[in-house]
């Protein structure tokens, strides 16, 4: 009958169970036969329930994951009967098992005693333990692993030797190798992605440790059962000293030997592991990362379609394959569902030639790791789950995999409410400065098509889509615009896009017309833009559109190239280009608005790039120029003007400009920001506070407001008010290294120097290049104040490297190093060090000087440099210079401090103390804080001077 | 950008409570992926010589994922359900794959895998348990929820009673039978009435 847990009238089982388990053994017949009479169902039920009430007390008694994860600690190991070291004890280790073996060792399961954990313990081969060159090697082993800590690289715990016999205990990954995993077949796509991502990673962090694996392969990549990778073996990795290694394979060396050598037992072993070697690994040249990058696709290939990309009948065939440069791997062999970028990554791997294999470790991984973040759902992804189960859970899932997928649509598919629009280059350009150009002009045409739509320009390194999460993070937009065009003869083809942060297409477009109208284009897809995006348009839309008039196809290109230049870093090279081709193009094509304000941003740069002013003087005619030009004066032109006349210190004339340009499109971004600036110079103070709230209230998650913002309070030493602003950059902006860099300088005011340390050293990760050079040089300076010379050196040192990169020449940079030298000079007991050091210095010093002698014969040398100039001089000994500077300094700016400092130091060097004090009393009584004056250490002699101390009383008597 | 998974749970904890279909599989996918990462932190051997806690792995995931403060009991009770059973689905799934894995591996020669996967019976009990529990679902569903919670869920008597708003001495009672039901039918024992409808009809 079917089992009535309750019945209606009758005793329910629930109940008789109960009350009978509570009754001692001997009184539960009893019970059973009076309640249960004349139901001998319920009375077979309970007695054989009650037969399993005591039957296992410990069952369910454990939560199952406890249960699990108990049993998962404690293995046990199977010890293979064949080695001898099995069952001895090592230091704390007691081997178990072998588990594994080759030339170039053999490796074991051990039971660490001291922690309490399995260990991977790997011994050199016992014929070659005694042979010095094979333990150099494997000291080198040990050393090269040292360096290797990543989460998808087994870890090197301990080096050890007993009994003459070193070893190097591994953290014991559990699992099975990606071989074993082949050998049922090939993975799933969605199993292998997550697979070749950590692999990538594992990859990208032995190469930014100049660690090359040279032996990637199945065998050596190992699958925790939760799905981690873990790269072993770095037996044969090897550090490149420079860019590049040789190997040689001959060579029998030991230290070069490749598994080639140690495969001669087994063919098969041969075979599969020459098919990994890159085609310069098998000719035995010079090799660098990208040797890894093959054999990464090889092991893709294989994960993918069970099979080597490359293998040939026998080892000479297959070598010959892979070097073969027309032979390329069977693409058919790869499942139909393998997304495009792995196609593409894979393509990549499988350059031929070393010097075009260019992507790396870190692109692939970041690329997989997108791809499994955003990339597009695979419908087939459904069918693979449901299989995994079966049975009754089928309806259950197929529900909850309905609801996962509408779900990523629909997060797909939003839109953000407050948009922001980064632009990027545009594509199929001849010139890739032409796309960058077409960004840019495609910006602005957004912004004069409706002062709704504000689009940054992309900035930096990362220009591709692919860096999705560089390019949002650094520009702090949500929406992203490209596209790419197609020019044939005199008509261009554009297609437009415009994605989400989930690269989900929103607005997927072409348009097409005669290329020199490029700009009316633009202007239309700006239009189509804020139609989709429900933006309101401005009635002078059209205008900006028609402010550009050229004659030929060509010119349209060329005007791009110039608006590309303007982007780049200033160098010398790039403030002309852009104004030669537009004073050409102005002559050619004739006179418009467009080509007239680009030009006043050309010379703008040069002006800002050379300090001469006659370059200004030609800005500001431009602008002018631009502005009379266009009929309907779109408010770029005026900000534009408007920001030339900031420049020159016309605050008046600028802040007519940007009002004018306001009243036209109220919330012009740029128009405010202009006019926030002009506030600021005039000291309006107020005004300028209104416009920035006016501007972050517009634009919330916009970060350049709260930039601004957070300066404006800097500038007024408000500086709480400025770190809380600066946060909310890091917080809208964190791939970006410029909201740290602000931060930092806010903490260093308010005295939190760990903090600014802190936000320095996030910015120098976030920003590595010569872009942020900035954060190396102050983050010496904090060095410095804290009287960390060496790490002073360090970092000044970095940053003079990085500025030189840039062309950016700064006397300062070298002035400074001198100082940590010199300071490290003082500091080192040792005589042949701290000559070495004061070398050091006077080059250093040298270098500034000659810088600041230049810049004081072009006559660009302000108050400032000529007073650090004499500073220079005399810490050379050359007094008599350094007083003529002096002077020189104090004739341009008589209250100067940095001249005050100057004078201080300079008179000290001479010898001349009371002049010494005496300017050191015009530096304290004029600010100077007290605190920083007693850590200066050249004033080290001034203050055992019994003077030093009343003048600092008499300066600042509160502040003692 | 990716949306605030805490803010997300309590919604839709709420909304679920409100009677909206969508979003129990919503909240069981968000709850699924903090499960599983929790479950493979537990069953990670990176401290193997430490006691594992009987603390709840589900309390962690709640603590995780869900805004106590704005939550009250009832959204618990239901989280703590939801929970529960996906951790059922986590660890069969588990017992399942290794069980697929094994199969395949058995006639070669002894790999690492065999060193140190999960012996053999245990996946064997989670998988056997997995289909009793549903066999008890169907003669007493409340029971079957006891065991689910407290097993597979980890909760606490006090907790499971909370979540099946029943006493706490109820759950005692519904516990021991449960356990004393599992393991009869684990143990093959045929001396029992079938216990469905359609072992019924064959028999017959």
């Amino acid at each position: 009958m079917n089992l009535p847990l309750a019945l209606e009238n009758q005793p329910s089982l629930d109940d008789v169970f109960q009350t009978a388990c509570d009754l001692p053994l001997e009184k539960r017949k009893a019970y059973l036969d009076e309640v249960c009479a004349g139901n001998d169902a319920l009375r077979r039920e309970v007695e054989g329930l009650l037969k399993y009430d005591t039957a296992d007390n410990s069952f369910l008694e454990q939560p199952a994951i406890q249960q699990m994860a108990t049993q998962f600690a404690k293995p046990a190991p199977k010890p293979s009967p064949s080695s001898p070291m099995i069952g001895k004890q090592i230091a704390n280790y007691r081997i178990q098992a072998m588990i594994g073996k080759g030339g170039m060792g053999e490796v074991y399961l051990a039971h660490d005693d001291d922690l309490n954990v399995e260990a991977a313990i790997k011994f050199l081969p016992e014929a070659y333990a005694a042979d010095p060159e094979w333990q150099a090697r494997f000291s080198r082993e040990g050393r090269l692993n040292a360096d290797l800590v990543h989460k998808n690289i087994a870890a090197l715990r301990h080096k050890g030797e007993a009994d003459g016999r070193p070893f190097l205990v591994f953290e014991y990954v559990p699992g099975q190798s990606l071989d074993d995993r082949l050998n049922k077949g090939p993975l799933p796509v969605k199993e292998a992605l997550p697979i070749f991502e950590q692999l990538a990673a594992a990859l990208a962090h032995a190469h930014s440790r100049n660690i090359i694996h040279r032996d990637l392969k199945p065998a050596n990549i190992k699958i925790t059962p939760e799905g981690q990778v873990k790269v072993l073996d770095f037996g044969i990795a090897k550090r490149l000293k420079t860019d590049l290694v040789t190997v040689d394979l001959k060579a029998s060396a030991p230290d070069e030997q490749q598994t080639l050598d140690f495969g001669e037992t087994r063919l098969g072993e041969v075979i599969g592991t020459v098919a990994y070697m890159s085609p310069e690994q098998t000719r035995g040249e010079l090799l660098s990362t990208t040797t890894d990058l093959w054999s990464l696709g090889c092991v893709m290939y294989q994960t993918l379609t069970g099979r080597l990309p490359f293998k040939g009948v026998n080892t000479y065939d297959t070598l010959n394959l892979i070097r073969d440069p027309n032979h390329e791997p069977d693409w058919r062999a790869l499942p139909a569902d393998t997304p495009k970028l792995i196609r593409k990554l894979l393509q990549q791997c499988f350059i031929k030639d070393r010097l075009q294999r260019q992507t790396s470790a870190r692109e692939v991984s970041r690329e997989i790791d997108y791809f499994l973040r955003f990339g597009s759902l695979w419908p087939r992804r459904l069918k693979h789950r449901v299989a995994l189960v079966g049975g009754l859970a089928i309806l259950l899932l197929a529900a909850f995999v309905g609801g996962i997928w509408l779900r990523s649509w629909w997060i797909r598919s939003t839109v953000p409410s407050e948009k922001q629009f980064v632009v990027l280059p545009f594509k199929g350009f001849r010139d890739e400065q032409a796309g960058i150009g077409f960004a840019d002009e495609l910006r602005r045409s957004m912004l004069s098509v409706s002062d709704q739509l504000r689009a940054m320009p992309a900035t930096g390194r990362n220009l591709s889509l692919l860096d999705l999460s560089a390019v949002l993070g650094q520009s702090g937009a949500n929406l992203i615009v490209s596209g790419e065009v197609r020019q044939v003869s005199d008509q261009i083809l554009i297609r437009y896009r415009v994605t989400n942060s989930y690269l989900y297409d929103l607005l997927n477009e072409e348009i097409s017309g005669p290329t020199k109208s490029l700009a009316q284009l633009q202007s239309q897809i700006a239009g189509r833009i804020a139609e989709q995006f429900k933006l309101a348009v401005s009635a002078r839309a059209a205008a900006f559109g028609k402010d550009l008039r050229l004659g030929q196809s060509q010119a349209a290109e060329q005007y791009l190239i110039a608006i590309g230049e303007l982007q780049k870093d200033l160098n010398r090279e790039s403030v002309e280009k852009p104004i030669a081709i537009l004073t050409r193009l102005i002559e050619a094509e004739g006179d418009s608005a467009r080509l007239q304000s680009a030009l006043a941003r050309a010379y703008l740069n040069k002006y800002v790039f050379t300090q001469e002013p006659e370059w200004l003087q030609k800005a500001l005619q431009a602008a002018t120029q631009a502005v009379s030009l266009s009929p309907d004066q779109p408010a770029v032109y005026q900000v534009t003007r408007g920001l030339v006349l900031l420049e020159m210190d016309e605050t008046e004339e600028a802040l007519k400009e940007f009002d004018a340009a306001l009243a036209r499109s109220p919330s012009d971004w740029e128009a405010q920001h202009g006019s926030a600036r002009a506030y600021r110079l005039k000291r309006d103070f107020q005004q300028a506070e209104r416009i920035y709230g006016l501007m972050v209230r517009q634009w919330p998650n916009y970060w350049d407001s709260y930039n601004e913002l957070g300066d404006f309070y800097f500038e007024q030493g408000k500086y709480d008010k400025a770190i809380e602003n600066w946060q909310r950059v890091v917080a809208l902006l964190p791939e970006n290294p410029v909201g740290y860099n602000n931060l930092a300088s806010a903490y260093l005011q308010t005295d939190q120097s760990a903090k600014a340390i802190e936000a320095y050293l996030i910015s120098i990760n976030k920003d590595r290049t010569r872009d942020n050079f900035e954060a190396r040089t102050n983050l010496g300076a904090v060095y410095f104040e804290q009287q960390q010379y060496s790490l002073a050196v360090d970092y000044f040192r970095q940053g003079l490297e990085l500025a030189k990169e840039a062309e950016r020449q700064d006397a300062r940079l070298f002035g400074n190093l001198a100082d940590a030298y010199r300071e490290l000079a003082r500091a080192q007991s040792l005589p042949n060090l701290a000559e070495e050091y004061n070398r050091q210095a006077a080059e250093m010093y040298d270098n500034a000087i000659k810088l600041s002698r230049q810049e004081v014969a072009a006559n660009t040398a302000d108050a400032q440099t000529e007073a650090y100039l004499a500073e220079w001089l005399s810490k050379r000994g050359q007094t008599t210079d350094a007083v003529a500077y002096l002077k020189l300094a104090l004739r341009a700016d008589p209250k100067s401090p940095e001249v005050a400092y100057a004078a201080t130091v300079v008179y000290l060097l001479a010898g001349d103390l009371n002049q010494s004090l005496q300017w050191l009393e015009r530096l304290a009584c004029g600010g100077s804080s007290a605190a920083r004056l007693s850590r200066d250490p050249e004033l080290q002699t001034l203050r055992l001077d019994p003077r030093y101390n009343s003048i600092i009383i008499k300066c600042q008597p509160t502040n003692r | 950008m990716k949306a605030d998974p805490i803010k997300e749970v309590t919604q839709l904890l709420r909304a679920w409570t409100r009677g909206e279909e969508g979003a129990k599989e919503e909240l069981y996918q968000l709850v699924y992926d903090e499960l599983r990462r929790l479950a493979h932190r537990y069953m990670s051997r990176e401290n193997p010589g430490n006691t594992l806690q009987t603390t709840a792995l589900v309390n962690d995931a709640y603590l995780k994922l869900a805004d106590t403060k704005n939550l009250n009991w009832q959204n618990r009770a239901h989280f703590f359900a939801v929970s529960a059973n996906i951790m059922r689905h986590i660890l069969v799934d588990h017992a399942r794959a290794n069980r697929a894995e094994r199969r395949g591996g058995d006639a070669q020669q002894v790999g690492l895998e065999d060193i140190i996967e999960i012996p053999q019976p245990l996946h064997k009990d989670v998988l056997a348990l997995n289909d009793a529990l549903d066999q008890l679902a169907k003669v007493d569903e409340r029971k079957s929820q006891v065991v689910e919670l407290r097993y597979f869920g980890g909760l606490s008597v006090e907790e499971t009673a909370e979540v099946l708003k029943v006493s706490a001495d109820t759950v005692m009672r519904d516990w021991r039978l449960a356990k004393a039901w599992l393991l009869r039918e684990l143990s093959g024992d045929n001396s029992h009435e079938p216990a469905t409808g359609i072992g019924k009809s064959t028999v017959a």
